[in-house]
């Protein structure tokens, strides 16, 4: 009766459009008044201590990071050097995307801001060149998902604070599967590439050309050194590292490239926090409600269900993938991810999955939620961006979402993807 | 009057400027004093204390530029006044949630008011009010955003005539 009160009060507001958090705060309410001897003052004090964490501070600073290199012309570098390499072979420019969405996510953590950033210099340079236009929108919208799986990641800081995995370790098993992801989507574009004709730059490939567009993109492509080798080295936390890049990007921006204005700079300030205002409060009232359901036993009931069905953990992976996947495709990352691993984790544990295995397996679900519809954050910034219809747009997402899901069956079985690099550094236990 | 309408338009993000500017520069600062040997031991505090006033800060502000993640499903089977009424429906039910945070966050104020932080010595009513302000404004702007939702209406119907 509980759970069904806890449940279906949040499903209901979910479902008439009120806003993800607070769902999940009004059914709290809603719990608290009638099955539960807590005052609603157990909530506000809530509000405030689950929030109340240094390591959940590095999201501003990654999303800030994002804004200001964007502005300050870092994106467009990294884009021409892109073209620079590769631009040249067939279908050279959806692999230019790709790969442009890879480097940026080394520098964002965040899905949607990789769709803003390199979609806005790289769909009118494909449609330019004769792409036809949704296959450009669709892939923009698919490669932006590699910004969450390319260290650093916003929802890999949120599964690290709420399961306690380290987040340095989650960064660097982060490059394996998006190499398998990146990789997988830039076959799919060379094979659509060569079946519709579309060519290359035309340019041909020139070694000064490509050295010319690196030496001016230096300053972006220093960035992932920068954030990756100050943790691995044990510079700084994941959260100071986040600041450092606010500060290069800024003086990067404002003073080598000199793109970065006044003006800019508070748009980019103000836009992050209210950015971080909507997904933190969704960080505050889930968090609550993943303690709510530890107290009533959510996580051994669906553990003892799942375990009752099968014992194999080829089955368990597949069916946790499943449930991943729908609830990824009507839910945001944020609340997924703060009320799912503390449930699920200990069902894949069970099984010999490991922490990090495991959050690279919820993270690159949860990607793949930012490109299925009804509901997919990359689809609706992309689709935005570039005037499409969104009936369109799904059309041409279709094949984009059966690679990655191809991909992510490749990352759950093979967990040597994910976990050799932290192991050859020493990371893993 | 002009100062009213300034706040009203602005309040908001020139705190939220202000407070993400003085965070990353202030954490800036922790990590080059450490790296020459000079811990200091108040930024990782006080940065935390201003993040949370960003967060509830920025929630009220991203009520009036209708930021705020839903899932939109039901939308696309549902005509204008069909989507009007749910935009209403889902305003009143965020602003009941503001309205009960506010109030059940004083009696939480005023127990933690004589505690103080470990480094600032800063009393903690401080940050906790972050979510008694912030939630105040949230009800202030869902109350705003809700008059303009039915002055968009109304335009809307008057265009069709």
């Amino acid at each position: 009766m509980t759970n069904l009160i806890l449940f279906g009060s949040f499903a209901i507001f979910l479902a008439l459009k009120v806003p993800i958090g607070v769902s999940a705060g009004m059914s709290l309410v809603i719990y608290l008044t009638t099955c539960s001897s807590q005052s609603l003052s157990y909530l506000a004090t809530n509000m405030f201590t689950a929030v109340d964490s240094f390591p959940l501070m590095a999201i501003p600073f990654f999303i800030l990071a994002g804004g200001l290199m964007e502005g300050g012309g870092l994106s467009k570098r990294l884009a021409d050097l892109g073209s620079a390499a590769v631009g040249h072979i067939t279908g050279g420019f959806a692999v230019v995307t790709v790969i442009t969405c890879m480097f940026f996510g080394a520098i964002s953590g965040s899905g949607p801001a990789t769709v803003a950033a390199i979609g806005a210099v790289m769909v009118p340079a494909m449609v330019n060149h004769g792409y036809d236009k949704p296959f450009s929108v669709a892939l923009i919208a698919a490669s932006g998902c590699l910004g969450v799986i390319v260290p650093p990641s916003i929802p890999m800081v949120l599964y690290g604070v709420s399961t306690g995995a380290s987040v340095g370790t989650l960064f660097m098993g982060g490059f394996g599967p998006a190499l398998v992801l990146g990789g997988g989507l830039c076959i799919l574009s060379i094979y659509i590439s060569r079946k519709r004709g579309y060519k290359g730059s035309g340019q041909s490939f020139s070694f000064r050309r490509l050295g010319r567009a690196a030496v001016d993109a230096i300053w972006a492509l220093l960035v992932p050194v920068i954030i990756l080798g100050g943790i691995y080295g044990g510079f700084f936390t994941p959260t100071e590292a986040a600041v450092v890049a606010c500060v290069y990007g800024l003086v990067a921006g404002a003073l080598i490239y000199k793109e970065l204005n006044w003006s800019k700079i508070y748009n980019s300030l103000v836009g992050s926090a209210e950015t971080v205002g909507t997904v933190l409060i969704m960080v505050g009232t889930g968090t609550v409600l993943g303690k709510v359901l530890a107290l009533e036993r959510i996580p051994e009931a669906i553990m003892t269900g799942m375990t009752s069905l099968t014992d194999n953990k080829f089955v368990i992976l597949l069916l946790i993938n499943a449930v991943l996947l729908v609830v990824g495709m009507i839910m945001d990352t944020t609340p997924a991810i703060l009320i799912l691993s503390p449930i699920l984790y200990p069902v894949a544990k069970e099984f010999g999955v490991g922490i990090i295995h495991f959050g690279l397996i919820m993270v690159t679900n949860m990607a793949i939620g930012f490109i299925t519809p009804p509901v997919g954050v990359n689809l609706f910034v992309a689709s935005g961006m570039t005037k499409m219809k969104f009936t369109d747009l799904c059309k041409a997402i279709v094949p984009f979402i059966f690679v990655m899901i191809a991909a992510l069956l490749i990352i759950t079985y093979i967990p040597a993807i994910t976990e050799a690099l932290p192991r050859a550094l020493g990371m893993m236990g | 009057m002009k100062i009213v309408s300034f706040l009203d338009k602005h309040l908001e993000e020139v705190l939220l400027a202000i407070l993400l500017g003085v965070m990353t520069l202030m954490i800036f600062m922790q990590i080059v004093f450490r790296v020459f040997g000079w811990p200091l031991s108040w930024t990782e505090e006080l940065g935390r204390y201003m993040f949370i006033w960003m967060i509830y800060l920025g929630a009220a502000s991203a009520i009036r530029k209708r930021k705020h993640i839903s899932v939109e499903i039901l939308e696309i089977f549902l005509k204008d006044s069909g989507k009007f009424a749910l935009n209403i429906f889902s305003n009143v039910v965020f602003m009941i949630f503001a309205a009960i945070l506010t109030y059940y966050s004083i009696p939480v104020i005023q127990r933690v008011v004589t505690q103080l932080s470990p480094a600032v010595r800063l009393s903690m009513a401080i940050p906790y009010s972050s979510v008694l302000i912030g939630s105040a404004l949230m009800f202030i702007r869902l109350i705003q955003d809700t008059i303009a939702r039915f002055h968009e209406r109304k335009e809307a119907l008057g265009s069709h005539d």
